[in-house]
C-alpha cells in the first residue's frame, strides 16, 4: 500500500501540471482569439458594408445581410462602372498602382542588394568616410519626414518634366525604399562569413557569380523582408502618389481615399478598401513561410 | 608539375606591414607547412598565393607563370579553410560538385568524381546531409573532399584542423598525410600547432612577425634551430632555456659544466631540449641540481618540472617506468652533443 503511494503522488502531480498547462492553453488562445477579432473584425464589417446600399448605412450600424439590411452588390459593380455613370472605375489605378511599386520595388531590390553586398564585403574609403558612413547616409535619407520631401520633389520632377509620369514616381519611390533595401540587406550579408565567397572565387566562380550562386541563395530571408517592405511602402503610399501624380496618372490610394469627397459612397468605399489590401494579403500569405524560417530559424547558424 | 615560387613579397596593410621580403619555393610534390604564431603573417602568405589577397610588391608564380592579375579561379588551386566554408544551401553532394558543374563539366564525370571522393573520405552516407546536419568532423572531411574532386595542382590549407577536437585532429591530420603519401600533390599548409608541422611537413617555414625566420626539413628545425624563436617554438614541451657562461669551449651553467662546441664566450643562452635532460647517478659536483615541483605522467613518458638551484624552471622528460617524486632533487646532466647555445641578445645560434 505504502509502496504505492509515491507513484499515487506522482500521477496526481502530472494530473496537476496538466491542469495547469490546460489552463495556460486556454488562455493563450483567448489571448489569441481576442486579439485576431481586433485585426479582423474592421475588414469583416468593411466587407458587410460594401454589400450595402443608403438606408443600410444611415440608420445606424448594421452587420448581418438579408437580416438587419438588404444585400446589393452595387458597391463592387461600381469599382468598375464608368465615372460617367456613377462609378469610380478603379482599373486605371489599380494597374498604375501595380506597375508601379512592382516597378520600384524591382529596382530598388537590384541596386539595393548590390549596394549592400559591396558595403558589407568591401572597403571603401573617401577621405575620413567609411563604409559605416555610407550605410549611414542610405539611412538617413529616411530620417526626414515625407512633408519635407514633398516640395523638393515636387521641383525636381518639374524641372525634369517628370511631374505627374510613371517614370517620376517611380524614381522618388525607388529613392524611398533603396535605403531599406541596403539596411536589411547589409546586416544580412554581415552574417554570411566571408570565406564562403572566398571559396566560390578559388572554386571557380567570378564575383558575380560567387553573389548570386553563394551568398544571395543564403540571403533569401533577408530578400523576402526587403521585398514586403518595399511593396508595403509602395502599394500603400498615400502621400507621394497624391502630391506628385494628379491627371494623368492615378494611384489607388488617392483615388480611394477621394471617393470620401461630398457624399461618401460607403459601400464603394469598403469594396475598394478590401481590393486593394488584397495584393497585400496574397503576398504575406505566400512569403509568410520563408519570413518565418529567417527570423526564427537563424539564417545560417551552424 | 607544380612548383610555387614566392620572391620578394611584402605585404602592408596601411602602415603596418604583415610580410617582409618573403622568398619561399615550394617544390614539385612537396608538403610545405607554414607554421608561427597568431600574426606572423603566415594566413596572409597562403592567401596571396591563392590569389584572394595582392601582395603590396613582388611576385608569386605557380610553374613558372606569374600569378599577378591572375584570379582565384584560373590558379588551379583548392583550399581548405579553417571555417569548413562549405556552402550552407547545399547539400554534401552538391558542395563537392559545385566547383566541377561551374566549370562546365559534364555530369556523368562530375557524379562519378564526387563519388570517387566521397568513397575515399568515407562520407558517402553523407551525401544527402546539408552542412549544418554534420558533425565538425564531418564537415572538415567534406571541406577536404571539396578539394579533392577538384584535382587541382596545388592544395592549400588554411588552419583547417583548429576548429576541431584533440582526437579529430589526430585523426583527420593522418587523412591529409595519408592523402598527401597517395597523391603527392604540392600543398602548402598553414597552422600554429608546430605538432602539425613537424608531423606532415616535407619542410617547415617558420614565420615570426612577418618574417622567415627558418625553412628546414622538421628535423634539421628540432636538431639544428637558427635561433631561439624556432628553438623555444619546435617542440613540445619546449626547449628549456638557461642562462650560462661560456668560455674556451666549456659552458658553464651555475655550478655545472658542459662541453660545447663553438667559439662562443661570454653570456649566453643555453638550450636543452626536455628529452636531452638525463639524471645521472647521484648529485654530485658538476651536474645540474634540480629540485622535481610536479611529475605528469604521460603514458609514453613523464615530465617533471624541476627549480634548479638558482632558481631556473626546467622541464624534463623522462621514460615512463622511471620513479619520480614531487620534492626529490636530480642532478641533471645534458646528453653529449645536444646543447644549443644562443646569443642572448640577437638569439642568434651561436654553436
Amino acid at each position: 500500500m505504502s509502496a504505492h503511494e509515491p507513484a499515487r503522488e506522482r500521477v496526481r502531480g502530472i494530473a496537476m501540471s496538466g491542469l495547469k498547462a490546460d489552463l495556460y492553453r486556454v488562455l493563450k488562445y483567448a489571448a489569441l482569439i481576442a486579439w485576431a477579432i481586433f485585426v479582423v473584425a474592421p475588414f469583416l464589417w468593411a466587407l458587410s458594408t460594401s454589400f450595402k446600399s443608403d438606408p443600410g448605412v444611415v440608420g445606424g450600424a448594421t452587420y448581418i445581410p438579408f437580416l438587419e439590411y438588404e444585400p446589393t452588390v452595387d458597391g463592387w459593380t461600381a469599382l468598375f462602372r464608368d465615372t460617367s455613370s456613377g462609378g469610380i472605375s478603379m482599373q486605371g489605378p489599380y494597374l498604375s498602382s501595380l506597375v508601379v511599386s512592382l516597378i520600384s520595388t524591382s529596382i530598388a531590390l537590384f541596386l539595393g542588394t548590390l549596394a549592400a553586398y559591396g558595403l558589407s564585403r568591401f572597403t571603401f574609403r573617401a577621405g575620413p568616410l567609411g563604409n559605416n558612413d555610407i550605410t549611414f547616409f542610405f539611412i538617413s535619407q529616411r530620417i526626414m519626414p515625407p512633408a519635407v520631401l514633398a516640395i523638393p520633389y515636387f521641383l525636381l520632377l518639374r524641372f525634369t518634366g517628370l511631374l505627374d509620369t510613371h517614370l517620376g514616381l517611380i524614381l522618388v519611390y525607388v529613392a524611398m525604399l533603396l535605403p531599406i533595401v541596403v539596411w536589411v540587406m547589409v546586416d544580412f550579408f554581415n552574417t554570411v562569413p566571408i570565406e564562403l565567397d572566398e571559396a566560390a572565387l578559388i572554386d571557380g566562380c567570378n564575383p558575380i557569380q560567387a553573389f548570386y550562386r553563394i551568398i544571395l541563395p543564403n540571403c533569401a530571408p533577408g530578400m523576402v523582408v526587403a521585398t514586403l517592405l518595399c511593396i508595403i511602402f509602395s502599394w500603400s503610399d498615400f502621400f507621394f502618389a497624391l502630391t506628385l501624380t494628379f491627371a494623368k496618372v492615378q494611384l489607388l490610394p488617392p483615388t480611394i481615399v477621394i471617393l470620401n469627397s461630398n457624399k461618401v459612397p460607403w459601400w464603394s468605399l469598403s469594396a475598394s478598401a478590401l481590393v486593394s489590401v488584397l495584393p497585400l494579403v496574397i503576398i504575406a500569405f505566400v512569403l509568410e513561410r520563408y519570413l518565418a524560417r529567417g527570423t526564427l530559424a537563424g539564417v545560417i547558424r551552424e | 608539375m607544380a612548383e610555387v615560387v614566392v620572391s620578394g613579397v611584402f605585404k602592408r596593410f596601411g602602415p603596418v606591414a604583415a610580410l617582409e621580403e618573403i622568398d619561399l619555393t615550394v617544390h614539385d610534390n612537396e608538403f610545405v607547412v607554414l607554421v608561427g604564431p597568431s600574426g606572423s603573417g603566415k594566413s596572409t602568405l597562403l592567401r596571396i598565393i591563392a590569389g584572394l589577397e595582392r601582395q603590396s610588391e613582388g611576385s608569386v608564380a605557380i610553374d613558372g607563370r606569374d600569378m599577378a592579375g591572375i584570379a582565384p579561379k584560373d590558379r588551379d588551386v583548392a583550399m581548405v579553410f579553417q571555417s569548413h566554408a562549405l556552402y550552407p544551401h547545399m547539400n554534401v553532394f552538391d558542395n563537392l560538385a559545385f566547383n566541377q558543374r561551374i566549370r562546365g563539366v559534364d555530369r556523368k564525370t562530375v557524379d562519378r568524381k564526387v563519388r570517387e571522393v566521397a568513397e575515399r573520405l568515407e562520407i558517402t552516407e553523407l551525401l544527402r546531409r546539408r552542412p549544418r546536419q554534420m558533425s565538425g568532423g564531418q564537415r572538415q572531411r567534406v571541406a577536404i573532399g571539396r578539394a579533392l574532386v577538384r584535382d587541382p595542382r596545388i592544395f592549400l590549407f588554411d588552419e583547417p584542423l583548429s576548429n576541431l577536437d584533440a582526437e579529430l585532429r589526430v585523426r583527420l591530420r593522418t587523412v591529409i598525410k595519408r592523402l598527401h603519401q597517395e597523391m603527392r600533390r604540392t600543398s602548402v599548409y598553414v597552422t600554429h600547432d608546430q605538432v602539425e608541422a613537424m608531423t606532415l611537413a616535407d619542410r617547415v617555414v617558420v614565420l615570426r612577425d612577418g618574417r622567415i625566420e627558418q625553412i628546414g626539413a622538421p628535423d634539421d628545425l628540432y636538431e639544428r634551430p637558427v635561433n631561439g624563436f624556432v628553438a623555444g617554438f619546435i617542440g613540445s614541451p619546449a626547449m628549456n632555456f638557461l642562462q650560462g657562461t661560456a668560455a674556451e669551449g666549456v659552458v658553464r651553467i651555475g655550478e655545472t659544466e658542459t662541453g660545447a662546441a663553438g667559439a662562443a664566450s661570454g653570456a649566453v643562452i643555453v638550450g636543452i631540449r626536455p628529452e636531452d635532460l638525463l639524471p645521472d647517478g647521484a648529485a654530485d659536483r658538476g651536474r645540474l641540481r634540480a629540485l622535481v615541483t610536479l611529475v605528469e605522467p604521460m603514458g609514453a613518458d613523464t615530465l617533471v618540472f624541476c627549480t634548479t638551484d638558482e632558481g631556473q624552471e626546467l622541464t624534463v622528460r623522462l621514460p615512463r617506468y622511471t620513479a619520480v617524486h614531487e620534492g626529490e632533487t636530480l642532478a641533471l646532466g645534458p646528453r653529449e652533443g645536444a646543447v644549443h647555445l644562443f646569443d642572448p641578445e640577437t638569439g642568434q645560434r651561436l654553436n
